[in-house]
């Protein structure tokens, strides 16, 4: 059965695990307005569209039919279609054994900036599982195009870190 | 910038002007308060990190920096 509108958002919404009121934020919009789309009261703007997509990491066309091609973990973008580093994230994932949950957004411009200046991102899990991570080297594939989840670790102590390029 | 903390017991929001903090003034006064104490980074890497931020919220809007959700169901949210 094919889902509609409103339930294709609200399933990727669900798997880049934002909350509506996260959506609305990040679209300037009411949570409100949201809930309506998800429950397929109203649509939202066509002005909107491809920020939504954006954000919800498929294509218009894939948000509006419903078809969306399997993605790969890793993917490589052809030159025309890559995105200006100023508008890319650089995600982190902690899962800590513990059950705590770390996510971080970094924008990547930021973390160019900062690994030009011989810093280093703050260790937020704390863990050994991330001290490891060279950041110079997810620039390098970055600019080569190299997008989607470069890095996962699971640490000997049940910690799981992810690292994404969006 | 925003900062949101959510548990069992507390719903708080925290709304901070985030080009006062920002800014040349703003991070100047702070490292002001640190004076003498030697805490990474640097005032001239944070003014670097504050470009950063700035410039990425300028062009892309409003975006949430860290989440943390811990285990005892407490959240914290810092939206910039």
């Amino acid at each position: 059965m094919e889902l509609t509108l409103g339930k294709r958002i609200a399933m990727l919404r669900r798997q880049k695990e934002l909350r509506q009121e996260d959506l609305a934020q990040m679209l300037e919009v009411s949570p409100q307005a949201v809930s309506k789309w998800e429950n397929d009261q109203t649509c939202p703007d066509i002005s909107l569209l491809p920020r939504l997509a954006e954000i919800l990491g498929v294509t218009v066309d894939e948000l509006l039919s419903g078809k969306t091609e399997v993605q790969p973990a890793v993917k490589l973008e052809p030159v025309q279609q890559r995105k200006d580093i100023k508008d890319m994230i650089l995600r982190i994932v902690v899962d800590s054994a513990a059950g705590d949950r770390v996510r971080a957004n970094f924008p990547l411009a930021l973390v160019q900036l900062v690994t030009d200046a011989g810093m280093e991102l703050p260790q937020i899990s704390g863990k050994e599982a991330l001290s490891g991570i060279d950041l110079k080297q997810i620039l390098e594939l970055v600019s080569h195009g190299v997008v989607g989840n470069l890095i996962e670790v699971d640490s000997a102590d049940g910690d799981v870190v992810r690292i994404f390029v969006e | 910038m925003k900062i949101l903390i959510r548990s069992k017991e507390t719903n708080f929001t925290l709304r901070l002007p985030t080009g006062m903090l920002l800014n040349r003034a703003g991070i100047g006064l702070a490292y002001g308060f640190l004076k003498g104490k030697d805490i990474p980074p640097t005032k001239e890497q944070a003014l670097i990190i504050a470009k950063g931020i700035r410039d990425f919220r300028r062009r892309n809007g409003p975006w949430k920096l860290v989440e943390v959700y811990s285990a005892d169901e407490e959240q914290v949210e810092i939206w910039i």
